[in-house]
């Protein structure tokens, strides 16, 4: 086992160094990929963290009748909390939405003046909502209750919302797994080309009574290897191209909420170096078992 | 050693081998000789399991390679020595590397192989070439080197393909004379050719193929 591993290992640096040309092209590809690969990943994360982000700001008001008590409106409150969907519930009374509105008004606040002293502000309850999607089952309950007067929450922006972040997320799925599959065809044909370099070794090895293993070995360690030299590469490409990135946009879009390098990286590299690890290997592998049993 | 029973090779409409019955014991040096097409190559790939019959079956050593699973084949190959007209040596590898390869390929240690690849280069009078690539020595040469691949682990069965087609008469004489000294060790060899002098003047046993048909199987017999 030791003596075949050994073996592997020592044909695999020979093969690559005596087809130096190819090696590259095939670890070139594998870095190609991979670093579309790692931008996919890179890309998918900071949209799902925008959705969620964005997804966390919609909220909903429920307007309550001026008749309506603080007592009850408490209740109403935390019967709401218990309604599925809803994150949080926040009481507004009729002086802190005129506080509100004063504090928005500024200077100009002196126009209240001008409704007579009364407060003809609503209370309110503020909700915040765990999933948009359940906006319009929670408006229902809400209307229902006694004491509601109106219940407001932008109902298409939420369906637009909801429509653009899961088109992106999907978007950015579908894009990655095909590049997965694209990547790894490619570095199986690359190594394929080794392979077919080799192929008249192969039909000796065969007639020689080599078994299959001690023939796909070399090949198998080969595939890995270039595969986790691309891997690396791609490595430090992404994680320099994404950090520059965020110095970059931190400035010049700085509302863009950019996943920080340091939470995101760690699991990048690993994926990539295991997918780079993963494709050689079973490129490596595909290619040799065409010839093996031709 | 070798045992085949009424063995038919169907490629298509064409028959390859047809009803073809066969038993070469060990030790025994045989001929196989036919024209062109006539599925002595077909015959020759069966013994060493790179075909299958589509009826009948073929026993070599005791064992039914018929129905033997692939992973056992490399096995079998272990105990037959290979010999083709296109010499298949290794072109980026020295005359001592395309030998020991075969033995590496088994697991043997590397002080074993050193001293078997030296003795079977010897034997062959290659001890001066073992440095050099196949692309440097002359046809004759280089099928030499293709015995000594054959013969280094010891086989129970040689068998060789056309071996001297693409050699010279005299160079032709040096490899059959080779093979025979091989079989005088006690090995089976089985050799396709369409050299009429060489079966000729050996006299040993002829086996003729026709169209896939075994039409003659002769002790010490001649090419026709």
């Amino acid at each position: 086992m030791m003596k075949c591993l050994a073996h592997s290992v020592r044909e695999a640096f020979i093969s690559i160094r005596r087809n130096a040309v190819m090696s590259l092209v095939a670890m070139s590809t594998a870095t190609f990929c991979l670093v579309l690969f790692g931008a996919m990943l890179i890309l998918s994360a900071n949209l799902n963290a925008l959705a969620s982000e964005v997804e966390e700001q919609v909220e909903m008001t429920i307007y309550l009748e001026d008749e309506v008590e603080e007592a009850h409106a408490l209740t109403l409150a935390e019967q709401l909390v218990t309604v599925a969907g809803v994150r949080d519930v926040t009481y507004v009374s009729k002086e802190e939405a005129l506080e509100r509105l004063c504090e928005r008004l500024g200077d100009q606040g002196a126009v209240l003046g001008a409704v007579g002293g009364t407060n003809p502000l609503p209370a309110s309850l503020e909700v915040g909502l765990a999933w948009p999607e359940a906006a319009d089952e929670i408006a229902e309950v809400a209307r229902a209750m006694g004491g509601v007067d109106e219940v407001i929450y932008a109902q298409s922006l939420f369906e637009q919302l909801l429509a653009v972040t899961g088109f992106l997320r999907l978007t950015g799925y579908v894009l990655v797994s095909a590049l997965l599959v694209a990547a790894a065809c490619l570095i199986a044909n690359a190594i394929r080309l080794t392979i077919f370099a080799r192929r008249r070794e192969i039909a000796i090895m065969r007639l020689v009574g080599a078994t299959d293993g001690y023939i796909k070995g070399p090949f198998a360690v080969e595939g890995l290897l270039l595969g986790l030299v691309g891997a690396l590469v791609a490595v430090l490409l992404v994680s320099y191209g994404y950090a520059w990135l965020v110095d970059n946009l931190r400035f010049t879009i700085p509302f863009l909420p950019l996943v920080p390098v340091d939470e995101i990286m760690d699991t990048t590299r690993l994926i990539l170096l295991g997918a780079g690890a993963f494709m050689g290997f079973s490129g490596s592998l595909m290619g040799v078992r065409r010839f093996l049993h031709n | 050693m070798i045992r085949m029973i009424n063995v038919w090779k169907t490629f298509g409409e064409q028959h390859a081998l047809q009803d073809v019955n066969l038993h070469v014991q060990k030790g025994e040096f045989v001929f196989l000789v036919g024209p062109s097409g006539a599925g002595k190559t077909t015959l020759v790939r069966m013994v060493y399991r790179e075909d299958t019959p589509t009826q009948g079956r073929v026993i070599i050593g005791g064992q039914d390679t018929t129905r033997m699973h692939r992973k056992y084949i490399p096995l079998l190959r272990r105990n037959i020595g290979m010999v083709f007209q296109d010499f298949k040596l290794l072109p980026d590898k020295t005359v001592y590397e395309n030998i020991a390869f075969v033995l590496q390929v088994t697991g043997v240690s590397g002080r074993d192989i050193k001293r078997r690849v030296r003795n079977v280069l010897s034997l062959v009078s290659l001890s001066d070439k073992a440095d050099q690539r196949p692309d440097q020595l002359s046809g004759g040469e280089q099928q030499r080197v293709a015995v000594a691949r054959a013969m280094v682990r010891d086989p129970g069965i040689i068998l060789a393909d056309e071996p001297t087609g693409n050699l010279d008469p005299a160079t032709a004489r040096d490899i059959v004379g080779l093979l025979e000294e091989i079989n005088r060790l006690g090995c089976t060899v089985v050799m396709a050719t369409h050299a009429q002098p060489l079966v000729d003047t050996m006299r040993k046993r002829v086996v003729e193929l026709v169209e896939g048909c075994l039409i003659r199987d002769q002790e010490r017999g001649y090419y026709s």
